[in-house]
């Protein structure tokens, strides 16, 4: 426990632009489509039509050929709300390499202390299947990264299908929000469109956790018994090197093809390959597309 | 035809299809299996898993189900005849051929007769053989059978010691009289082995000259002469008597003669000759013969059994080569800085 407040820190330096300056009024760290005061110049008005003469343009008075006055304007800054969305499938279980519901939680507490940070406010909905398994409404108080991350470390994973998770996409506002999709995406490409389909126009932020171990497994001759946590299907593979061989190439093909679906959506995902690498995040979110 | 000891156990016959809803390998969970390849090879070992898994279940139950084929007599087409051995355990018998008590070099009458007897018997493994002996009077310790182990009991059973009579008559008649149980099919056939005869009633006689020509049985004496002995195809001498009281065994043998069957007459005067006797009656009684040969009933369960240990080993194979899909272990959450 202790051991995860100490790893939720590293989050603070977590940052996220938008692309588009945010309707809003409330004070944040985003750009805000409101003028007023603040530190990044936007534009001039006329004082008739923004009565501050605090911020009287002084020469673009004096040189206006129709004596008229003009006020500076100033880009306000707005917050938005971080609605991490959770996949929280039972395919999320499975661990190899990687302990990724323990990576879903702490990403989940991270984004949140994160946000917190920035003057932003996050929420929390872990869809497994098509129940909503744990919600965090939108909230900026002390001890939110934490509680969040003990939210999703409780959350068993259940459920199959992307259809909670779409509908539970399309419910959330379409403005002044980030959505980060946290997911293992073990997914078909439709499904995966569908997903994103659903999400669309809302900035998204894909955090794709991935696992070395389930997509490269041993080249070891045996027999393993595969469980499919969703369908709970079985299936007996004779493991040899070929068929690791084999394994690995349809999980490349599989996921450059997940890729393209992202870019379709004009997304990028960050992939999370087994643990997390903060620095690599960081710069990352700098130039995520959103 | 398959016949079932314990057929209630295969009530339990549906559980031999519980490795079709469990499975033998300890699973490791691999998300999203329908976008993962497959290939024909773990197809095929998963279903070959399941069907051992099947096959052990339902071959111990039918194992223990206790299956056996049904035994029964199967009719065949044999060589051989119907014979009785018509043994003669007169005291004389226990003698050796030279008449004296059997030491060690050399055997008594009977016992030459029984290891011959015995060892005729073995290459016969078509004859329908019944067993009679007689002394003071006749005793059926056979009747016509073709289970030959039960044959070479009752030769060995003649071993004990003789009685004092000869009565070869109603020995006679007792063996034609066995007869009636013979194969309808194949020759018939008395061997009288003796080593002397005696009077024979008139009544017998005429009673034996009746059964001889009902039975059409082939008669073959194998007189075992002590040293001494007169030959039975010998005729007196001039002025000698030869009345039945004086020379029993010649009038027994012609007697015989008379009946109107095929008869031979047999002289042994050492084993050797016993030996040369019975093999040319072995020539002359090969004949065809239907046999009946009894099949035992034969369990089947141990070939279950075998089959189950067999499914048993796969499953066991399977465990050894068993491993986890991916390794295990999981690596910290945050890398390093």
């Amino acid at each position: 426990m202790n051991e995860a407040g100490d790893e939720l820190y590293l989050f603070d330096a977590l940052a996220w632009r938008l692309a588009h300056s945010l309707p809003g009024l409330m004070e944040g760290a985003h750009r805000s489509r409101m003028r007023g005061a603040g530190d990044s110049f936007a534009d001039i008005a006329p004082l008739l039509a923004f009565p501050d003469p605090r911020r009287l343009d002084l020469r673009r008075s004096i040189t206006d050929p129709f004596g008229g006055f003009h006020v500076r304007r100033f880009e306000r800054r707005t917050d938005l709300v971080l609605h991490i969305l959770l996949d929280a499938s039972a395919s999320l279980a499975p661990s190899a390499t990687s302990d990724r519901r323990g990576l879903a939680a702490l990403l989940a507490g991270g984004l949140a202390q994160a946000a917190r940070r920035g003057g932003d406010r996050a929420a929390l909905h872990a869809i497994g299947g098509d129940a909503e398994l744990a919600f965090q409404p939108a909230s900026r108080r002390p001890g939110l990264g934490e509680d969040v991350r003990q939210m999703v470390l409780g959350v068993a994973p259940a459920g199959q299908g992307v259809d909670g998770l779409a509908q539970a996409g399309a419910a959330l506002p379409q403005r002044r929000i980030l959505v980060v999709l946290i997911s293992d995406f073990a997914l078909a490409s439709p499904e995966l469109s569908r997903l994103l389909d659903a999400l669309s126009p809302r900035p998204v932020l894909p955090i794709w956790l991935r696992d070395t171990g389930l997509e490269e497994p041993p080249e070891r001759f045996g027999l393993a018994e595969a469980r499919d946590p969703e369908s709970g299907r079985r299936r007996t593979v004779l493991t040899t090197r070929k068929w690791a061989a084999r394994q690995r190439e349809a999980g490349e093909i599989h996921r450059s093809a997940l890729r393209g679906v992202f870019l379709n959506h004009g997304l990028r995902p960050m992939e999370i390959r087994d643990s997390i690498d903060i620095d690599q995040l960081i710069s990352a979110l700098g130039e995520a597309a959103l | 035809m398959m016949g079932l000891g314990l057929p209630l156990v295969l009530i339990a016959l549906p559980l031999a299809l519980l490795p079709v809803v469990t499975r033998w390998l300890r699973a490791s969970d691999v998300p999203r299996l329908d976008l993962r390849p497959s290939d024909g090879a773990s197809i095929a070992i998963d279903r070959i898993l399941t069907g051992a898994g099947i096959i052990a279940i339902a071959g111990l139950i039918f194992g223990m189900a206790d299956p056996y084929l049904k035994g029964g007599s199967v009719t065949y087409r044999g060589e051989g005849a119907n014979l009785v051995l018509l043994i003669d355990r007169s005291t004389s018998m226990d003698d050796t051929f030279a008449g004296r008590t059997p030491d060690g070099e050399n055997e008594s009458k009977s016992a030459a007769a029984r290891r011959i007897l015995q060892d005729f018997v073995a290459r016969r493994p078509d004859d329908r053989i019944g067993i009679a002996n007689f002394s003071t009077a006749p005793i059926q310790v056979l009747p016509m059978s073709t289970n030959h182990v039960a044959i070479a009991a009752a030769i060995d059973a003649q071993a004990e010691r003789g009685l004092s009579q000869t009565d070869v008559g109603r020995g006679l008649a007792l063996a034609m009289e066995m007869m009636r149980d013979a194969s309808s099919l194949g020759s018939r056939a008395v061997v009288l082995v003796s080593d002397g005869a005696a009077v024979i009633a008139p009544q017998v006689q005429d009673q034996l000259r009746e059964m001889a020509v009902e039975q059409q049985v082939n008669l073959y004496w194998l007189y075992l002469r002590a040293v001494g002995d007169k030959s039975i195809f010998e005729k007196p001498a001039p002025g000698k008597a030869d009345t039945p009281q004086t020379r029993p065994e010649r009038h027994l043998h012609l007697f015989l003669q008379s009946l109107g069957t095929t008869y031979r007459a047999y002289e042994a005067e050492s084993p050797e000759a016993v030996q040369d006797a019975v093999d040319a009656i072995a020539k002359m009684e090969a004949k065809p013969i239907l046999v009946e040969r009894s099949v035992p009933r034969r369990d089947l369960d141990w070939i279950f059994y075998l089959i189950a240990a067999l499914a048993a080993a796969v499953l066991t194979a399977a465990r050894g080569f068993e491993r986890p899909y991916a390794a295990i272990g999981p690596v910290s959450l945050m890398r390093p800085r």
